[in-house]
């Protein structure tokens, strides 16, 4: 290994140990280990605005920031929250089992932060009426949320980074991991369910007068805001799918980072004196908190340490294609668990990508799959696995229902190794019948 | 004589306070139940910020007292069934340095806390608030333990 390869390495290192001690702010660890690459000249500055930040994910998770803050200004997720609630009658059984369906659902489509941001904070303050304990409820939910989120191109950061990078588009997401993603979701709720039967309790000593003030329709703070955001939310999918029809057939460049920011950037401009609240809600961190990361990476890739880390991948698997896709999942499952799983699968996008076309390996769209299945259901299994994990443990202390790590994992890990079991099965599948 | 329920919500302090409160009642104590919410971590932080105005509705909706609040008035409601007034304190910050700021400025005579059986990663690195508080507060302090794991 050469002195640049060295220096490389070392910046990611210590950039990846700083995120993880979570004592400075992530976006400036980040940033500070791209600073450092660009003065100790690994890469120039030009190099690293033009080759490595990846400014087709920097665009379309801007466009879908843009319609989630919306979404979340208007009242949606409140809505939503208390339109199911009702609908369930408020059972605490039934909201076990349904609330986490819907964030697996919301989380497919939206950033899992803010959906468990609000659903967290949504399931304690139903289950202080109810009188049910909310940790099995919310731990389940951001599990779902997160298995949920592998089922689409925009349902997890680091699907947007491997699609993007790599040339997948949202429907491929959709066909290959969407199936997988169903069944583990409900495998999921099942070992969920089973594992906290015995606490659910369903009181009949119930704050009616508080259950009758929670009117739905009261949640919506801003109904033009709240149709806006819905019509932009459904423009965005819609391009999403038709994207790459459109430019194909019709010529048109509709890039899927366009897609979100087509419909966002009308909002912004039909907005009036709502346009500087939105966009004050937009998560500018993230975003520098990419751009910060994708220099990181872009570091070992340049020294060549990637193609050294995918070569002897290559070679230790030479020809056992379903030893490697499963290795894949499981060692990406186990490092997001423990590590942020941004860089991580920053890094893997770029060993997979390095890995194709030598002889003995499988398919790139393979490895995707089995890369994006465990990064992005592995995360569930502590705390702090994924950001949607840490916000969740975060809010539930705040409200004096601390988890604690031990109950985290022993709620999260079995739902975790099932949908990772069947992720594993299908990616077998798959493989087997030639279909990835 | 003056006495400190440290509570965090969990069924441990739940337990702390039905030990404590059965031990000490006869006496008449002056109780005081005392809840830190803990320092929210950053990213919450940075999160609840982006979403403020849509956390306070939820709050407003949902006639939420405040982050804390519930805690001591289940705490006060238990001690109540067992024949004792309490007072509810509620800070923020620390939860080991400001139960020792709560226990200087109040004057106890006695602290009761739960202790988890179990450490979180934080207390193996750190050390629990039960070994701090033991540690440094000038009252005597009760540590109350969980029930003994029952073999099955």
């Amino acid at each position: 290994m050469n002195i640049p390869s060295m220096m490389a390495v070392s910046v990611f290192l210590l950039t990846y140990v700083f995120i993880g001690m979570e004592r400075i702010n992530r976006t400036i660890v980040a940033m500070s280990g791209a600073i450092l690459l660009l003065i100790l000249n690994i890469l120039s500055l030009k190099e690293a605005v033009t080759t490595y930040i990846h400014w087709e994910t920097i665009g379309l998770l801007f466009g879908m920031f843009t319609i989630i803050a919306v979404l979340s200004d208007a009242g949606f997720f409140t809505y939503m929250a208390l339109v199911v609630a009702k609908k369930l009658e408020y059972n605490p059984y039934k909201i076990f089992f349904v609330f986490p369906l819907v964030t697996a659902f919301l989380a497919a489509f939206m950033d899992s932060i803010t959906v468990m941001l609000f659903f967290a904070t949504l399931t304690y303050e139903i289950s202080r009426l109810l009188k049910f304990d909310a940790i099995p409820v919310v731990v389940a939910e951001v599990c779902l949320a997160n298995i949920g989120g592998a089922s689409t191109l925009v349902g997890d950061p680091p699907n947007v980074i491997l699609g993007l990078m790599l040339g997948f588009s949202f429907n491929d997401f959709v066909i290959h991991n969407g199936p997988t993603a169903v069944v583990a979701s409900f495998a999921a709720i099942g070992v969920a369910y089973w594992l906290s039967r015995k606490r659910l309790v369903y009181s009949k000593d119930l704050d009616r007068e508080a259950l009758e003030a929670m009117d739905p329709a009261k949640a919506i703070r801003d109904p033009w805001l709240f149709k806006m955001g819905l019509a932009a939310f459904g423009v965005a999918i819609f391009f999403l799918v038709t994207h790459a029809w459109v430019e194909n057939r019709l010529g048109i460049p509709l890039t899927a980072p366009l897609a979100p920011l087509i419909p966002a950037f009308f909002i912004l401009i039909l907005g009036g004196h709502r346009t500087e609240t939105i966009l004050r809600k937009i998560d500018y961190d993230v975003l520098l908190f990419f751009i910060g990361l994708f220099i990181v990476v872009g570091g070992l890739e340049k020294t060549g340490v990637i193609q050294q880390m995918a070569d002897f991948i290559a070679n230790l698997f030479r020809g056992r294609f379903l030893a490697l896709i499963s290795t894949l999942m499981w060692f990406s499952g186990v490092a997001s668990a423990i590590v942020d799983n941004v860089p991580f699968a920053m890094s893997m996008g770029y060993v997979i990508k390095d890995m194709v076309g030598q002889v003995g390996v499988p398919a790139l769209s393979i490895m995707v799959w089995s890369v994006s299945l465990g990064t992005d259901i592995g995360g569930n299994g502590t705390p702090i696995g994924a950001s949607a994990n840490v916000v969740a443990y975060a809010s539930m202390e705040k409200h004096g229902h601390r988890i604690g790590w031990w109950r985290w994992m022993k709620l999260a890990i079995p739902p975790t190794m099932v949908a990772l079991l069947i992720s594993n099965l299908g990616l077998a599948v798959k493989l087997w019948l030639g279909f990835y | 004589m003056k006495v400190l329920f440290c509570i965090d919500g969990s069924p441990l302090s739940h337990r702390a306070l039905e030990v404590g409160g059965d031990l000490f009642k006869s006496m008449k104590p002056q109780v005081t139940v005392l809840h830190v919410v803990p320092e929210v971590d950053e990213r919450l932080r940075h999160y609840e910020k982006l979403h403020e105005e849509e956390l306070k509705k939820i709050e407003k909706l949902f006639r939420d007292p405040g982050p804390g609040v519930g805690v001591v008035n289940q705490a006060r409601h238990a001690l109540g069934q067992l024949g004792l007034d309490a007072n509810r304190k509620v800070r923020k910050g620390d939860p080991a340095e400001e139960i020792l700021a709560e226990i200087k400025a109040g004057g106890y005579d006695l602290v009761i806390l739960g202790s988890h059986s179990r450490p979180s990663l934080s207390d193996l690195f750190f050390g629990s608030v039960v070994q701090q508080v033991v540690e440094a507060s000038p009252a005597t302090v009760l540590v109350v333990k969980g029930p003994p794991a029952t073999k099955k």
